[in-house]
């Protein structure tokens, strides 16, 4: 079975990278390209980015699309656009690991040696930026969390070159660069914290809304990370109904948000407009967290798990060590915690503060121009020849 | 015939001068071969009656010198000292120290016998202050100048022969300070034989009572002095001494200790200057700052010169800034078995590999026969970089014994606990891992299962082993010991399945065993 995929793999690779040489044969152009395959539509990232790039008279393409078994052909498609336009463009944004990116070959930049880290080739042309679709690196992901039930399996790693061929990655704030570089495989210089247009949004929103609410009776949104292994514990999902009614003997609302890869449960679209409706959050290990925090929202902690969690993917940041005022290791407690909150008990924002950390810097303003300026000047040090090509 | 001249250069040095100067007449040494030359240099507190109440106790001792006026620096007194010395040596003792009763006696006895031109005598701290040891592990006739640990200390307080001094025309720097430096550096570098005696306490550094008074303190408020002083050693060491050697020692002492108190300095300056100073400080001592060099400096060294040769002094200033914090601010990895260190972007995001510097120091200070077993309690202390205590939770220490080559190599895991104190000497923190294991031979090697017997005459090395993720680090133990911990060791030999493993050093002074026949 590994053969047939390392020979099916294979053949992919030489031929994106046949397609790729033909459509090298077009000329680049000022063209921002925007990957993703979490969703069919464009993420407001990449909208912020793009009207950003269309004021600076870039042509912006956004090849989004949702992999879908039942849609082969169409993806197919999708796969040679994308391709196309990685020949054409002069800066790339992806949101999460992108196996057509991987597979191709670039023009690398030569000066740039990553001597000791997993990752050596830096595109100059196209710029290919990796702009992780979550805030922070709560859990371990990528060659973090290689060769447990809830990472990739060393094979597949090595199979699809994950990660490969990033310029730059960039995160919202400096305790979010060793984490990002470890789980990238990419040596810390190139991990950049130059924010997220996300970051801006939602501060302002923060600012607009303000963080009084009066209402009768308290929202709650349940937002559970994603499990990949079917053999891991998910005790959000298991214990669903169970706190949806005992939460609503009480009064309190509840509303739930699985991951988007989740196979099974409601998947609301829009996590920070969402936020925005509700009070507390309540999560395992999702960086929703840290856009609650963001909004204002006090964020609960609902860790059951937390031993093999720790062991499969693994945290870069465990709650109970920073903030275990606000972590629960059984419901009955939660629930009392919730019902105390409702009752007047004051949110321990401070607990919640040690947990977000450094993660965001501290200007949320401008990070789109920022991040617009940041590639155009790199664009600039590649057409004047500051850049020695491998 | 006089053996020594003692010169005492004494600035406002009371109350401590008082005991200075007793500690020279109360030497085992026959004072009819030894003069005392002491300068007051301008002083107005009582320093000058007191040297004359010394000298009228003792006339045919004591030769005094007044300036009307206060220096500024301890070279002009020196200086003229050395014009007026008649010994066969001369000694500069600091007018806050004190000798240890035999001193000069022994000081002499070695210096004949081993015919020194300059001899280095084991220096201990007093009153709370810290003093070099690392090159006082044993008597050493003659040194390598430049190979030896010589060089971690250029302060005056030594015997030189006179003779170097005048024939070379040494001179202590007058404009520049450190004033010393210079002057220990040229007499190692001129003398055909540099002796170290270490065994005894021969003098004793102290802080005087008034920290703000002790010249080393006062040594990095005079940009423009420090500059002068080091312009004269690198230009002399640039045109005397080979690449191959200065970078051995010399080069790592002088950038880690002077080099970075002078950039600390310069980014601490508010004077409208600093930016020139800056920049010729840079221009002199760059092109000495040599990779094998830069790699051997400890965390905080490394972040000032990397950022002070490869950024700017805007950047610089905020490094310094940071000061004691720094390792809460850097991101410290393991990467492919390199420890990297990196700053956040907003300090210049720069990223060093501090592997080759991750250990500091270390001592042994525990060897004890544990009653009735055949087992030798071990501990000590390491002192490691900041990077090491920021991964402490994936850090390990392992005692290990090597046969020679690493054909057999056996370790075991030490019980561990981590020390950070804050380092009087320097006002930095210090990280340290305390270590200790009972080293139980036979478990060790697991007796039952390596025939000993069909082994040769073999030596075990002893040594520790660092592991922090992908990162390894061995070295050998031994070479430094406290209290009675070398003795300890050299005692105690271990019986085994008919084998004695007698303990011995190797040749730089690290615990070995040799394994022969019980018989």
């Amino acid at each position: 079975m590994l053969s047939v995929k390392r020979i099916f793999i294979g053949i992919c690779r030489l031929l994106f990278n046949f397609l790729y040489l033909i459509f090298c044969r077009f000329s680049r152009r000022n063209e921002v390209l925007f990957i993703s395959r979490q969703s069919d539509e464009p993420s407001d990232d990449f909208l912020a980015l793009g009207e950003e790039f269309e004021k600076r008279e870039f042509r912006v393409v956004y090849e989004v699309k949702k992999l879908s078994i039942n849609a082969v052909f169409a993806y197919s498609i999708h796969i040679v656009r994308v391709i196309y336009h990685l020949a054409r463009c002069r800066v790339c944004f992806v949101d999460r690991y992108n196996p057509i990116i991987g597979l191709l070959n670039f023009s690398y930049d030569e000066s740039a040696v990553n001597k000791w880290g997993i990752q050596n080739d830096f595109p100059i042309e196209p710029i290919i930026i990796q702009l992780w679709h979550a805030f922070g690196a709560f859990k371990c992901f990528g060659y973090q969390s290689i060769g447990v039930n809830e990472g990739h399996s060393r094979t597949t790693v090595e199979l699809f070159k994950i990660h490969r061929n990033y310029s730059w990655i960039f995160c919202t704030g400096e305790d979010s660069r060793k984490p990002y570089s470890e789980a990238f495989g990419y040596p810390i210089e190139r991990v950049l914290p130059l924010g997220r247009p996300e970051y801006e949004r939602l501060s302002n929103m923060a600012k607009n809304c303000g963080s009084e609410h009066l209402r009768d009776e308290i929202t709650v949104l349940f937002a559970p990370t994603l499990r990949k292994s079917r053999i891991s514990q998910h005790p959000l999902r298991e214990q669903q109904d169970s706190i949806t009614k005992r939460l609503d003997e009480r009064n309190i609302k509840s509303i739930w948000s699985f991951h988007p890869l989740e196979e099974t449960g409601t998947v609301l679209e829009g996590s920070g407009d969402i936020l925005s409706e509700v009070d507390y959050v309540v999560t395992d290990y999702s960086s929703i967290a840290y856009e609650a925090y963001l909004l204002e929202k006090g964020v609960l902690f609902y860790t059951p798990d937390i031993k093999s969690y720790l062991a499969s993917p693994g945290l870069n940041i465990n709650p109970l060590a920073t903030s275990s005022d606000i972590v629960f290791l059984e419901l009955d407690p939660l629930l009392r915690y919730l019902q105390e909150l409702v009752d007047g008990k004051s949110y321990p924002w401070d607990a919640l503060g040690c947990f977000v950390g450094n993660v965001f810097a501290e200007q949320p303003d401008g990070t789109t121009s920022r991040i617009v300026d940041f590639c155009l000047s790199e664009i600039n040090r590649v057409r004047d020849g500051l850049v020695t090509r491998k | 015939m006089l053996n020594v001249s003692i010169i005492v250069p004494a600035h406002n040095a009371m109350p401590e001068l008082t005991e200075t100067l007793q500690s020279v007449v109360d030497q085992t040494f026959d004072k009819s071969r030894m003069e005392v030359i002491v300068i007051d240099d301008g002083s107005t507190d009582g320093t000058f009656d007191e040297i004359c109440r010394f000298s009228q106790n003792y006339p045919e001792l004591f030769v005094t010198r007044r300036l009307d006026v206060a220096s500024g620096t301890p070279a002009i007194p020196r200086n003229i000292g050395i014009d007026i010395a008649r010994g066969e040596y001369i000694f500069f003792l600091d007018a806050d120290d004190r000798f240890g009763e035999q001193a000069i006696e022994k000081i002499v006895e070695h210096a004949h016998n081993w015919d020194s031109d300059v001899l280095l005598a084991k220096v201990v701290g007093a009153k709370g202050r810290e003093a070099p040891r690392s090159m006082f592990s044993h008597n050493q006739a003659s040194v390598d100048v430049y190979s030896s640990k010589l060089m971690w200390t250029l302060a005056a307080w030594r015997l030189f022969r006179r003779t170097l001094i005048t024939e070379n025309g040494l001179r202590f720097d007058e404009a520049g300070r450190p004033e010393d430096a210079d002057f220990v550096i040229r007499s190692a570098h001129y003398a055909k034989v540099v002796s170290i005696a270490s065994d005894y306490d021969y003098y004793y550094l102290a802080w005087r009572s008034d920290r703000d008074k002790n010249a080393s303190e006062n040594n990095w408020n005079s940009i423009g002095k420090n500059l002068i002083a080091y312009r004269k050693i690198f230009d002399f060491l640039g045109t005397h001494v080979s690449a191959k050697d200065r970078n051995k020692v010399l080069m790592r002492r002088l950038f880690k200790r002077d080099i970075v108190n002078l950039f600390i300095a310069i980014a601490d300056s508010k004077e409208s200057d600093s930016e020139s100073a800056f920049k010729e400080a840079h221009a002199l001592v760059a092109p000495f700052y040599h990779s094998s060099v830069q790699q051997s400096m400890e965390t905080y060294a490394r972040l000032i010169l990397d950022t002070a040769f490869f950024d700017d002094l805007t950047t610089l200033k905020k490094v310094v800034e940071l000061g004691n914090q720094f390792p809460e601010v850097c991101v410290f990895q393991v990467v492919a078995s390199r420890v990297m260190c990196s700053l956040p972007v907003s300090f210049g995001g720069r990223v060093f590999d501090l592997t080759d510097s991750m250990i500091i120091g270390r001592i042994v200070n525990k060897v004890e026969k544990v009653p009735n077993d055949n087992v030798l309690r071990l501990g000590g202390v390491i002192e490691v970089s900041p990077a090491l205590y920021v991964l402490k939770n994936q850090v390990s220490v392992s005692l290990t014994m090597r046969a020679p080559k690493g054909i057999f190599e056996f370790s075991q895991k030490c019980e561990i606990e981590w020390i950070v104190e804050e380092n009087l000497t320097d006002k930095k923190q210090s990280y340290s891992i305390s270590w200790k294991l009972d080293f139980d031979f036979e478990k060790f090697i697991d007796a039952n299962r390596l025939k000993l017997s069909l082994l040769p005459q073999i030596k075990w090395h002893l040594g520790l082993k660092i592991d922090c993720m992908s990162y390894h680090v061995r070295f050998r133990i031994g070479s430094r010991c406290e209290g009675k911990a070398l003795e300890q060791f050299l005692e105690n030999t271990i019986s085994v399945k008919g084998r004695c493993l007698v303990p011995t050093l190797s040749p730089s002074r690290n615990f070995c065993f040799t394994q022969n026949r019980d018989d």
